[in-house]
């Protein structure tokens, strides 16, 4: 609890936290049961300091409750949880000092967001509880900080989601957390401002230097934000890695489904490898011969002009914009339908029309049994 | 809360509301009222009143019936904090926890608004009168419960037990704990994210609850006449007065203790029609 106290205002004004107080998050085998569902069933994950984590999955995978039991919001029935080599499991979620954000902020709606901010500061006990002058210091800096400067004396209630959002965020920081957790941080935001809000978090981060964990089922989120992503489905880690290696090479069928769009085909295994609309990619490692499934990403997906290379034959069915590139429905025969994503630029040279006959050839594809 | 659109809207335009239907049920619901409500309350005064402000004065200031309002202040003094504390207890227990019986303490809060009083009365007879279950533990002991204030309170406490801890549980329900564990995080002991955050919630709930609790405590009738054996300036609440001085003939002292109830009632109705907008808002 002493370095609590260890926090204090620079010059300009500015809360700082500094960096010496943030530790790395260690959960070693945690295992959490509800009643006869397994929300947890034995996971391992380090984050270090100055680290920013994705727990990525869908709802029901565990990453909320792994979440709660790093916060100290549920107890597990086995394993550890260690903050820089320190027990946690052995504090209570008061002693933690645990910068946590709630899915819907959890603001106090009876008190204004100077009040909110300053909240964890004013419960201190009577000795460690700094000034109210102070406090109120800390809280319009945080709010500085988190760029809502003047709006101390709102209610939650006069915010916009954003700055709801921001609050919750710069409560969190006040009590000079040791690490940083969030809940479906931009779950409850329209799609604009999550995308601001997102790139604003990680500055803050990468300012900070804590260990930060967010909860997400939004892959996107995760790969354009987090220095690693962890999937999790049924209360165990499918994979751990960077953005980069989750995405282009995901260890499971669950995180390739998971982590982008795909186009699945039923293929036949032969000694390790597949033939998958005409051309043989290798399974994943240990997959037995025998029916297996193989995936593609649309955009891996080619389409040339009938005859112009070997593959399957196809037809166009229709086509809609899809952001920076186009879908382009197809219709292959034995296989079924098929949407492939391909550039406006691409789209442009073949001149594509509804019902035009045309040549498929995958690029990649990767190949699970499930 | 009034949604514009639907106030901007004719009235005929709305369903069920016919040319006929409408002021047919609008009388029907006025009539009604005031036949079965209003005249009687009305009569209530009227009747303590006919005799005069000074009769009415000194029905009222006859020792017995100050001291049986004293009592009913005393009994509500005592009970509505005890179930506050009870209330809250509850329901932080069954809206918080999970535990095996939650749902029928659920139940046995709310039996008290289905039993009729006067088996409550009873029961406590058999428990602690002198035939009662304890009743030979308590004669040895010395202590006299039954005919006595204590039995008041008891039987009090009994009777309205579910009005606080029906309103905050269905209150507590509804908010979940999100803010609580918010507040725990932050570092808030206990006791500091109930004064600080829980309570804030909670408050209009619980204004609304004791009210209720109050009047019900206030207007008892059938447990306490059971168990408190009606001694005149002793163990008679204001509602027992009143029938006490009814059957001696004292019809304007009846109305006026009568009357005394019903102004108590008429205060406890605006208290929580007050902490039911603030609660709604």
């Amino acid at each position: 609890m002493s370095n609590i106290q260890s926090q204090t205002l620079s010059e300009d004004g500015a809360a700082r936290a500094e960096p010496a107080g943030s530790v790395g998050i260690s959960v070693r085998n945690v295992a959490k049961q509800f009643g006869n569902f397994a929300a947890l069933g034995g996971v391992s994950l380090d984050v270090q300091p100055g680290e920013l984590v994705a727990l990525l999955g869908p709802s029901g995978s565990g990453k909320t409750t792994l979440l709660r039991v790093i916060a100290g919001l549920e107890f597990p029935e086995s394993g550890d949880v260690l903050f820089g080599g320190r027990d946690a499991l052995s504090m209570s979620a008061r002693e933690r000092r645990v910068g946590f954000v709630f899915q819907h902020y959890a603001l106090f709606k009876h008190m204004s967001v100077e009040d909110n901010i300053g909240f964890g500061l004013d419960v201190r006990p009577g000795g460690q509880r700094p000034p109210k002058p102070e406090i109120r210091a800390r809280a319009r800096a945080l709010l500085e900080r988190v760029q809502l400067g003047g709006l101390e004396k709102r209610f939650p209630a006069q915010l916009s989601g954003g700055q709801r959002q921001r609050v919750a965020l710069a409560r969190a920081l006040a009590i000079d957390p040791s690490v940083l957790l969030l809940d479906e941080p931009f779950g409850a935001l329209d799609a604009k401002v999550r995308k601001e809000l997102r790139r604003w978090l990680r500055d803050l981060h990468d300012e900070l230097g804590l260990a930060t964990i967010f909860v997400t089922h939004d892959q996107e989120e995760a790969l354009e934000l987090a220095d690693r992503v962890v999937v999790l489905n049924k209360g165990l880690i499918e994979q751990d890695g960077s953005p980069q290696e989750v995405y282009d090479n995901p260890k499971t069928a669950f995180v390739t489904r998971f982590i982008g769009d795909t186009l699945t085909l039923a293929v036949t295994v032969q000694s390790g490898a597949a033939d998958v609309l005409g051309t043989v990619f290798p399974a994943a490692p240990g997959t037995p011969d025998g029916p297996a499934t193989a995936f593609l990403r649309p955009h891996d997906l080619h389409v040339h002009p009938q005859g112009s290379v070997a593959g399957p034959a196809a037809r166009v069915l229709g086509i809609t914009p899809s952001g920076a590139a186009l879908n382009v429905r197809l219709t292959v025969g034995g296989v079924g339908s098929l949407d492939a994503a391909i550039s406006r630029q691409e789209f442009a040279r073949l001149a594509l029309k509804t019902g035009d006959a045309v040549t498929l050839s995958p690029r990649h594809a990767f190949i699970f049994q499930e | 809360m009034s949604n514009p659109h639907l106030q901007a809207a004719p009235a005929a335009t709305r369903v069920f509301s016919g040319p006929i239907l409408r002021p047919v049920l609008i009388g029907t619901g006025v009539i009604l009222a005031a036949i079965m409500i209003g005249l009687p309350v009305g009569a209530v005064f009227y009747q303590g009143l006919s005799s005069g402000i000074a009769a009415y004065a000194s029905a009222i200031l006859q020792p017995d019936t100050l001291h049986a309002i004293w009592l009913t202040v005393l009994a509500a003094l005592v009970v509505v904090p005890i179930n506050i504390g009870f209330g809250i207890a509850a329901a932080w227990a069954i809206t918080r926890f999970h535990f095996t019986g939650k749902k029928l303490l659920t139940t046995l809060i709310e039996l008290p608004f289905s039993i009729s009083p006067i088996v409550a009365g009873t029961a406590y007879l058999f428990l602690y009168g002198a035939q009662g279950l304890f009743g030979p533990v308590l004669e040895q002991a010395g202590i006299q419960i039954m005919f006595t204030i204590w039995a008041i309170f008891l039987a009090s406490l009994f009777v309205t037990s579910p009005f606080v801890a029906r309103e905050l549980i269905t209150v507590m329900q509804a908010q979940g704990s999100e803010d609580e564990e918010a507040a725990v995080i932050l570092g808030a002991s206990g006791f500091k994210m109930f004064l600080k955050v829980t309570l804030p919630k909670i408050k209009w709930a619980l204004i609304y609850g004791a009210v209720l609790c109050n009047a019900r405590v206030m207007g008892e009738f059938g447990a306490v006449s059971v168990v408190s054996g009606s001694v005149r300036g002793e163990t008679n609440t204001l509602p027992l007065q009143v029938e006490l001085l009814f059957q001696d003939q004292d019809t304007a002292g009846a109305f006026a203790a009568a009357s005394t109830l019903t102004v108590i009632a008429l205060i406890t109705l605006f208290i929580k029609l007050w902490a039911e907008g603030r609660r709604a808002s």
